[in-house]
Parts: structure tokens; C-alpha cells; sequence
């Protein structure tokens, strides 16, 4: 960092100036009063805005309502400028945020807000007020304040600007997260899932065997059950069977029943039938006997009608005929009866006339009584002869007629007998074929019967074949497949049941490992980092000797390099040897070590200054990790005298010191200014600061 | 001897619930349902797994079971099944222990370490020693010889003798750089004839002291980089003069994995985005885990956070998943002030007190651990001094991770 120019408005005795700077050493040269220490008070304003005590009354000129610094500087070839501006506020006065700007090239990087700024601001350069007081701005009455404090305040002051002390308080405050963490590793050791973890794994690896056992055994229950169910279904097949072999045979048994029943009605039936047919032949043999007689009958007639003379064999009409034929005869002799009869009555009619008449009634001559006698005698002996002949007719017709009547007898018991014998055939004829039907029907039945014979041997076979104890054997059977079935399946459902429940429990054991695992692991890891907290703290501890002695070390160096080069080789050889307390020593040439206190005031001046550059640039270093660009002195040779030439031998060493960029030095003495690159003259004229420049 | 032989498999992470996603637990299970399918069918003697058989020391109910019903077959087929623990479900620490030992209690498992002498032998065929997963190289550098003092090895000449473990041995050929090799080979001891290896993913056989080591790769694919390798397991024949013929027999069901590299360097994020949805979108398939990786250098002053990885990851219709991976860096900062904050002669007080916090936690710690420790020590100065409490607290909290 290098400053360009600073520009100020209304600053203690500055209204408006504008001062700029080079390279290299610039010194502000000015008798008191002149403004020349407002200048680096200025600077110190613009960069980082606070107060330098509790006010800026130092900084804002007496009769000015605001006053403004800008600075403008470069850095890593960048040109920055930064402004800041003060306001007065009723009595007292502050800072004018409004005009608080930061430019980079030109670009507002950051304005308004203080923090921003002062961020940017150690982004870009590494310095913060800090460092800036207390390193690159050396302050008049600081320069060897240092050297003048006791050995415990420097250090201690020191090991602050280098940042030791910050390892001292990290050491310190870290103790009491160490406390904490072991507290809470004390809670865990005696947190009841930390201490019950072994007995929780045991119990997790005897629920997860036994889950496992389990496992294998339902799954050979389930392949048991598999069987069981198997013989079941096979047994009840079985049983099924066997029921429907009894229902059949109890069918069996009542076709059997049955089939006996219609045995017996068939035997029964046959019997009665044998009994008729015994009965019908018995009648049969009657009736034939009976046709037999009236054959015998019928040849009698005949025999009778062939005595009487007629042919019986024709038909009887014709028979009747000579029935008729007797009557025509008989008719015909009765009428010759009659006849006769009448001519003999016809004559005993005349005779009896004649006895009482004596004329012939036929000639009416009178009858002599001889010849009416003999005439009576004539018809006397005619009427004899024909009463003969009557009788005889009378005999003949009784004859013909005792014929007649026993052929009419004949033919009449003949024309009786011929239907009757019809009758008689036909009906033998029909008892006969009845009986032939009936024998038929005795065969039928009697081949019926045989078969229902066989047909019952055949159902008795059957039946006799149906086992009933096979069926109770089959009942037994499925009855046990059942129980074994269900017992098995009960004892997985009780055994799923457990496998359930040993789910759940591994799931919970699990869980409380997991819980406790966790505990483990934070309580594992907390006394590791606990471990490790020991391990930074016992390092922050070491660390600052080391450094410190390191830190002395390159101190040293540079000191006794600042030294030798404010020395420029003329002046007594000065050894310079810093101790732990940053306490610096000088030793002689001969080896004498002398205190600081006991240089002369040239001497001890000059190794203010080195011993001041030397620690700057350590710290700078030490935080930064960069060097000392700038360095702003303020009044430097107080207490170096002309006389000694120790002003001028230190002007020329700062002249000659190339390590820092640009130093600016604020000096009352006009021959420490002439060994300056950049001199800027600051008088006063009229209350008012003036400014002049001069390269040398 | 006789003649015999043996099933080889490793890291099947059962119950690895991928992604979050309930799919690609239940993929590592039908991975183990296959691995037992092919071995029951194989009939051999015996199973090894080197490890990683759970990916949690204490699966969930539903692994647990799963697995108990692949063991019980395998009891079933009779093939014991030998296992070691790896370093997914060996103990998390001493007090706990792994869900292997009560699988051994259950009889399902003979879990090598657990069993006096770690071994099991067959008459007449082999002597099998295995050793348990100590996660990290220097715990098995301080335990494994231990264990080994304690379970006394007797490997048999007469025999085919078998050493099996879960570490990935330090042997360029084995162990990608990027991974961290648990054991020297020196470690591991000689006089087997087959080394049964598991942790590396990827299918390994190379002549091994007297032997040979067999790693016999994962079964599912644990991470993206496991996608291109073979899913598989070797089925070893030992005939009668001890010589094994290791045959490696691949598994059908591991779940397809697209994994779509590309480097992005100089792309604009949202370009990055649009590119990275085409490749999606290009690659998509039925039921697929889809990777893209996203690598690369982004442009200065663009962010990784621009690229939209939601719309990415919502690229695809058919797929399973995608699961985008980014790896896109940062424009880094510039050398130039890399080296002016490093290389001035004097350091600030920063580096100088790392430096020095470096030197002291070195003694104690490993070089990583150290540095990391020292990093805190100092990061811890500024909130310690200015009692940033917060600070300060989430800083130690931090170590705890």
C-alpha cells in the first residue's frame, strides 16, 4: 500500500489542502502548530473512522459544521480512494456516514456503512486499526514506549500484536468445552442403554437365533401341514367312498328284501296257478266225460231214429221232415178213420132209418122187411168190416204215432243234445286253452322264480361283500388326519403368532442397539475429541514459546538488520540480542550486554526505531502473511541531537531502507527532512495550513 | 484326497435399500435367491461367502427372514455355508455384535471366526481357516496377526486348504487407487491353496502366493461403478491332486444399470442441464437404473447448484430411477495466489501455527487425521477468542462426525 494523495477539508488548521506523497521517504516538515500530525491523524480517519479518544474534537476544525479526508492509494496496482466526511451533531460530532465512499478504480466497492468499508478495506490491504496504530503508524509518544515497559507488560502487550495471547485465551476457553464434553461423556457411561449394551446384544443375537430357528421350523410345519391336509382330503375321500358303498348296499339290501318278496308272491302265485291247472284238467276230463256220454247219447237216438227208419245223419230239418212225414201220415189215417167212421155212421144212420123207414131212402121204393133185413144185415156186416178197418187204422196210427213220438223224442233229444255238445266242445276247447295258458304262465313263473333266485344269490353276494368295519376303520382315519391337521395348523398359527411377536421384539431391541449404538459412538468419538482437545489445548500452550521464540528469533534479525543499516557502519558496533520478554539487549563488541536503559539517548532512539520496524514487520508478517508497505512516523528524532549526528544518520537510514514501500515522517527537523525523497512544507499562515512541496 | 467342490461368493449386501428405494433391496434378494437357485443346482460340497452377505450389521426383519429361507434350503440341498464377516456387517465396535453369530447359533451358518481355531474342515478334502473384517488398515494391521496368534492356522498338505477374508489387499492389480486397501499381502499368510476373497466388486483370479486369489465381485450392483462390472460367483471344482478349477457362473438377475459419463468442462450449467436430460432421455429403458455423470470443470463463476438436477433426474419415463451424479468442479482458485500465501519466506501465523499443530498431532495421529485436526485447531482461534460460541461448538461437533 502506498499513499497517493490525502486530501482534507475543514481539518484543524487545514480549510482545503491537498497533499500528495511518493515512493519512498516522504517527510511533512512544519514548525508547531503547522497542521503536520492533523495530516497522519487525517489518514488514520479516512481509513478507519474511529475516534483516536473519545471524540473527534481532535480532528474537525473549530469554526466547521463538517469536515472531509480522502485518501487516495494504490495497492497491487490497483488505485483506491476512500472518503470519509465529519458532521457536527448539536455539541458534539460524528461521523458523516453519507459520504463514506471506497473506490476501486473508480468503482464504489463499498459506501455508507462502516463495517462494509473496514471489511473491504482489510480484504484489500491486511491492515485494520489495529495493526495500523499499533504498527505502521508510530506515534510520537510510542516509540519507545515499548522499550520502557516492564518485561511482563511488553511480552504480554507483544504476544497480544502478534496474536500469541489469542492461543493463551483459545487454550483457556477451550477448557470449558473439554469440561463440558466430558460431562456429557460421563452421562453416557452411566446412561443404562450404554451400560446395558452387551446384555441388549446378547438378547438381540438369542431373538434373532431364535427368530431363525423359528423360521425353519414353520417352514417345516407348513410343508407338515401340506401333509396333513393331504391325508385329510385323501382319508375323506376314502370315507366318501366307503359311505357311498354302504348307501348301496343298504339299496342292496332292500332290492334283496325285495326280490325275496316277489319270490315268495311268484312262488305263492305259482302254487295257486298249479292248484288250477290241476283243477282246470280235472274239469277238462268232466267235460269230456260228459261229451262222451252224450255221444254215447246221441248214437243211442241215432240208433233210435235209425229203427224208426230215418238216416240221423242229416241235418235235423230234414229229420223234421220226417217228423212231419209221420204227422202227414197219421193226419192222413186219421182222416181215413174219420172216414170210415163216418160211412159207418152214415150207415148206421140209414140202418137206423132203415129199421124205421121201409123205403129206400136212396130209391124211396119200399124195402121188403128181407130185404131190409138183409138189407140191414149187408150193412150190418159192412159197418163190422169197417169198424175192423178203423181199428185197424187206430192200431196202425197208434203205431206210426209211438213211432213218431219216439223219433220226435229222439230228434228232439238229438236237436237237445247237438248244442249241448257244441257247448260242451267249446268249452273244452277254452278250458283247454286256459289251461295251456295257465301251464305257460306256471312255466313263466317258475323261470321267473329261478331268476329271482339268482338275482337274489347275486345281491347277497353283494352285500356280503360290504365291510362295515373297513367304513368305522375309514371314520377312525379321517377322524385322526383331522385332529393331526389341526393340531398342526394350530401350532402354526401359534408358533406364527410368536414369529410375529419376535419380529416386533427384534425390531425393538434394534432399535434401543441402534439408540445405544449411537450413544456409543457419540460417547467413542466424544472421548476421542476430548482426547483431541487436549491435544489442541497442550498445542496452543506449546505454541507460544515456539513462536515466540521464533517470533524473537526473526526479531532479532531484523532489529539487529534496522540497526546496522540506521548504524551505517560508523557508529559503535551494536549487537543486538532480544530475550523471551522481547526485551532487547545490546552487546558489545567485547561481549558486555548492556540494557537498553543504559544507551545513551541516541543510541537507545535509534534502536527504538529498529527495534519499532523490526516488530512492525514481524507482526504485519505474523497476521498478514504480507510485509510492512508503509510505515507513517511521527516525529522521529526526539531525543536525537544534531550534535551527535545521530538525526541525520537516522534520516539516511530510513532514506537507504528500501524494504518498506513508502515511509511518511512528521518532523520539526528541517535536517532529518533533508535526507527525505519527498519533502512537503506545512506552515500556517493566518490560522490557515499551507502546503508546499519539494523533491530533494 | 478326494475330489470335491465349492461355491465362492461375496458382498451381497442383503438389505441394501439402494436409493431409498424398497425395489432395489428386494433386487439384492433375488440376486441371493438366484446365487442359491445355481448352487443347489451345482450340488457342491460346501458355500463360501467372504463377506458382506448383509450390508447392516442388523438387517430388518424382512432381510433377515429372506435370507433364513435361502440358508434353509441350502441346509436342505445339504451345503453348509461358510462366512466371515465383512466390513458391512462385521460389529460395529466391540460391545456389538453381527447378525452372522446367531445365524451360527440357529445352525443355518458356520461363521469361520466365531468357531474355535476358525476353521472347518471336510475329511479328506479341505481345510478351511477364515479370518473376520477389522475395517480399517491400521486396525488390521494390530489385529489380524493377533487373531491369526489365537486361532492357530493349521492348513494340511494333505489337504486343499482354504484362507478366507474380507479386505481389499494391497496389490495394485486388486485395489483401485481411490479405495483404501485394508491389508499388505504380507499380512495375509501363506501355505493355501485358494484365497477366498471378498470386498472388491469386481471378479478377480490371479496367482497368489502357492495359491490363487479368487475375489469373487458383488452380486448386485452396490455402487455406479459396480455397474459394468459382471454379477456373478465362481463355482470351484478340486480334483483329486488338489488342483481347483475355478469357473465363474454368471446371475441373470442383477437389475441394468446405464451409467452416462460425460464431461462437461467449459458448458454453461444450463446447457449442462439440457445435454444431460438428452442423454437421459436417449438411454432410457424399461425398468433401469440410470446414472448420469456429470463431470468436468464449469465455466468460471458458474455453479454447480445451477445445474437443475431435478429436471435430470425427471428425464426419464420408463426407467426405475435416475439418479444423477455430479461431479462438475468449480473454477478453481489461481495458482498464483495459491503460491504467494505459501511460498513467502515468512509465513503469517496462520500457517506457521498449522504447520507447528501439524507437527505435534502427526506424533499421535495419521497424516490425515492430523491434518485435519490441526486445521481445527486453528480455524478454532478466531471463535474461541471472540467466544463465538456457536462457532466454536459446531466446529468440535464437526470432529465428532
Amino acid at each position: 500500500m502506498r499513499i497517493e494523495v490525502v486530501q482534507l477539508e475543514n481539518i484543524r488548521s487545514h480549510v482545503k489542502s491537498t497533499v500528495p506523497f511518493a515512493r519512498g521517504f516522504n517527510c511533512l516538515v512544519g514548525g508547531l502548530g503547522s497542521g503536520k500530525s492533523s495530516l497522519l491523524y487525517a489518514i488514520d480517519f479516512a481509513l478507519f473512522g474511529d475516534p483516536l479518544g473519545r471524540s473527534y474534537d481532535y480532528l474537525l476544525r473549530e469554526d466547521a459544521d463538517g469536515g472531509k479526508v480522502t485518501v487516495q492509494f494504490i495497492h497491487n496496482g490497483k488505485t483506491y480512494k476512500i472518503s470519509r466526511g465529519l458532521k457536527k451533531r448539536g455539541k458534539g460530532i460524528g461521523q458523516d456516514f453519507d459520504q463514506l465512499k471506497l473506490f476501486e478504480d473508480e468503482n464504489l466497492v463499498a459506501s455508507v456503512k462502516g463495517d462494509a468499508v473496514a471489511e473491504q478495506l482489510k480484504a484489500i490491504t491486511g491492515l485494520d486499526k489495529d495493526i495500523f496504530r499499533e504498527v505502521v503508524w508510530v506515534r510520537q509518544e510510542r516509540l519507545k514506549e515499548l522499550l520502557d515497559a516492564t518485561p511482563r507488560e511488553r511480552q504480554k502487550r507483544l504476544d497480544e500484536l502478534f496474536g500469541l495471547s489469542d492461543y493463551e485465551t483459545a487454550w483457556s476457553n477451550l477448557a470449558g468445552y473439554q469440561r463440558e464434553y466430558k460431562g456429557e461423556r460421563r452421562a453416557y457411561e452411566k446412561d443404562p442403554d450404554v451400560v446395558g449394551m452387551e446384555k441388549l446384544n446378547i438378547e438381540y443375537d438369542k431373538a434373532a437365533e431364535e427368530f431363525s430357528l423359528l423360521e425353519i421350523q414353520l417352514q417345516d410345519m407348513a410343508r407338515k401341514l401340506e401333509e396333513a391336509k393331504r391325508a385329510l382330503e385323501e382319508a375323506g375321500l376314502k370315507l366318501k367312498k366307503l359311505e357311498e358303498v354302504k348307501t348301496r348296499t343298504e339299496e342292496l339290501r332292500r332290492k334283496e328284501a325285495q326280490t325275496q318278496a316277489n319270490l315268495t308272491n311268484v312262488e305263492d302265485a305259482s302254487a295257486a296257478l298249479a292248484e288250477e291247472i290241476k283243477e282246470k284238467k280235472s274239469t277238462v276230463e268232466n267235460l269230456k266225460q260228459r261229451l262222451s256220454n252224450m255221444a254215447t247219447q246221441t248214437e243211442s237216438y241215432k240208433a233210435k231214429l235209425r229203427e224208426v227208419g230215418i238216416q240221423p245223419e242229416q241235418p235235423i230239418e230234414v229229420l223234421r221232415q220226417h217228423l212231419a212225414a209221420f204227422d202227414d201220415q197219421i193226419t192222413s189215417m186219421k182222416g181215413e178213420q174219420d172216414a170210415t167212421l163216418r160211412n159207418m155212421q152214415a150207415d148206421k144212420k140209414r140202418f137206423s132209418s132203415l129199421s124205421a123207414e121201409n123205403r129206400c131212402p136212396l130209391c124211396l121204393q119200399p124195402l121188403t122187411g128181407e130185404y131190409k133185413n138183409s138189407l140191414v144185415q149187408r150193412i150190418q156186416e159192412e159197418n163190422n168190416e169197417r169198424q175192423g178197418a178203423i181199428n185197424k187204422l187206430q192200431h196202425e196210427i197208434e203205431e206210426i204215432q209211438r213211432i213218431r213220438n219216439t223219433a220226435n223224442a229222439a230228434l228232439s233229444n238229438l236237436q237237445m243234445l247237438v248244442p249241448r255238445i257244441e257247448e260242451l266242445k267249446i268249452r273244452i276247447n277254452e278250458e283247454t286253452v286256459s289251461l295251456a295258458e295257465m301251464s305257460k304262465e306256471f312255466e313263466e313263473k317258475q323261470r321267473l322264480e329261478k331268476d329271482l333266485r339268482i338275482q337274489l344269490e347275486a345281491v347277497r353276494v353283494k352285500i356280503s361283500r360290504f365291510d362295515v368295519s373297513e367304513l368305522e376303520a375309514a371314520r377312525t382315519q379321517r377322524e385322526q388326519a383331522f385332529r393331526r391337521y389341526y393340531s398342526v395348523e394350530s401350532d402354526l398359527r401359534t408358533k406364527g403368532n410368536r414369529k410375529k411377536d419376535l419380529a416386533k421384539r427384534l425390531d425393538e431391541i434394534k432399535t434401543r442397539i441402534d439408540q445405544a449404538q449411537q450413544k456409543i459412538e457419540r460417547m467413542e468419538k466424544i472421548v476421542k475429541v476430548v482426547e483431541i482437545i487436549d491435544g489442541i489445548r497442550g498445542a496452543y500452550r506449546s505454541i507460544q514459546p515456539k513462536l515466540r521464540s521464533e517470533f524473537v528469533k526473526v526479531l532479532r534479525n531484523f532489529v539487529q538488520q534496522v540497526l546496522d543499516s540506521l548504524m551505517g557502519g560508523e557508529g559503535a558496533l551494536l549487537n543486538v540480542k532480544i530475550d523471551e520478554a522481547y526485551t532487547p539487549y545490546v552487546q558489545s563488541e567485547r561481549g558486555v550486554e548492556r540494557e537498553v536503559s543504559n544507551l545513551s539517548g541516541g543510541e537507545r532512539t535509534l534502536l527504538a526505531f529498529a527495534y519499532r520496524l523490526g516488530l512492525g514487520q514481524l507482526i504485519m508478517q505474523s497476521r498478514t502473511g504480507h510485509g510492512l508497505h508503509m510505515l507513517l512516523l511521527d516525529e522521529p528524532t526526539e531525543s536525537l541531537g544534531r550534535e551527535d549526528g545521530s538525526i541525520d544518520r537516522l534520516a539516511e537510514a530510513i532514506s537507504r531502507f528500501k524494504a518498506i514501500e513508502q515511509i511518511i515522517a512528521v518532523t520539526h527537523s528541517e535536517a532529518f527532512a533533508e535526507k527525505a525523497e519527498h519533502v512537503i512544507w506545512l506552515e500556517k499562515e493566518a490560522g490557515v495550513s499551507q502546503v508546499s512541496v519539494r523533491n530533494n | 484326497m478326494k475330489a470335491f467342490s465349492f461355491v465362492h461368493a461375496a458382498d451381497l449386501h442383503l438389505g441394501y435399500s439402494q436409493y431409498g428405494l424398497e425395489t432395489r433391496r428386494e433386487d439384492f434378494n433375488r440376486a441371493f435367491q438366484e446365487l442359491v437357485d445355481k448352487t443347489i443346482e451345482l450340488k457342491p460340497d460346501f458355500m463360501i461367502i467372504a463377506g458382506d452377505l448383509f450390508h447392516h450389521a442388523r438387517p430388518s426383519n424382512i432381510t433377515l427372514e429372506n435370507a433364513i429361507k435361502n440358508f434353509s434350503r441350502l441346509r436342505e440341498a445339504g451345503i453348509p455355508v461358510l462366512t466371515v464377516d465383512g466390513s458391512h456387517d462385521s460389529a460395529p465396535n466391540v460391545v456389538t455384535g453381527t447378525i452372522l453369530n446367531p445365524l451360527d447359533s440357529a445352525g443355518l451358518i458356520h461363521n469361520l471366526p466365531r468357531h474355535e481355531g476358525a476353521c472347518w474342515r471336510k475329511p479328506d478334502c479341505c481345510y478351511v481357516y477364515g479370518v473376520p473384517n477389522f475395517r480399517t488398515r491400521g486396525r488390521t494391521e494390530e489385529l489380524l496377526p493377533a487373531f491369526m496368534e489365537k486361532n492357530t492356522l493349521t492348513p494340511d498338505t494333505a489337504l486343499f486348504n482354504i484362507f478366507v477374508f474380507h479386505m481389499a489387499l494391497d496389490l495394485p492389480s486388486v485395489t483401485p487407487p481411490q479405495m483404501e486397501a485394508e491389508a499388505p499381502p504380507e499380512l495375509i499368510p501363506k501355505g493355501f491353496d485358494y484365497y477366498a476373497a471378498g470386498h472388491i466388486h469386481v471378479p478377480y483370479k490371479e496367482k497368489f502366493k502357492d495359491g490363487v486369489l479368487v475375489y469373487s465381485g458383488c452380486t448386485e450392483a452396490v455402487n455406479y461403478n459396480d455397474a459394468k462390472v459382471e454379477k456373478g460367483f465362481y463355482y470351484v471344482e478340486v480334483n483329486e491332486r488338489g488342483v481347483p478349477s475355478p469357473q465363474f457362473i454368471k446371475l441373470e438377475s442383477p437389475r441394468k444399470f446405464k451409467v452416462l459419463e460425460q464431461d462437461f468442462t467449459g458448458v454453461a450449467p444450463s446447457k449442462i442441464t439440457e445435454l444431460a436430460v438428452q442423454l437421459v432421455k436417449g438411454a432410457d429403458e424399461s425398468e433401469a437404473v440410470i446414472i448420469p455423470v456429470l463431470k468436468g470443470v464449469l465455466p468460471v463463476e458458474a455453479s454447480r447448484a445451477e445445474v437443475d438436477v431435478a429436471k435430470v433426474r425427471g428425464a426419464a419415463e420408463k426407467a426405475l430411477l435416475v439418479h444423477p451424479v455430479v461431479l462438475l468442479r468449480e473454477s478453481e482458485v489461481s495458482e498464483e495466489i495459491v503460491r504467494s500465501i505459501f511460498e513467502s519466506e515468512f509465513k503469517d501465523l496462520k500457517t506457521k501455527a498449522f504447520e507447528y499443530f501439524l507437527q505435534i498431532f502427526s506424533e499421535r495421529y495419521s497424516r490425515d487425521e492430523a491434518e485435519k485436526i490441526a486445521r481445527v485447531a486453528v480455524s478454532l482461534i478466531e471463535p474461541l477468542t471472540k467466544k463465538q460460541e456457536e462457532n466454536v461448538k459446531q466446529t468440535l461437533e464437526e470432529l465428532l462426525q
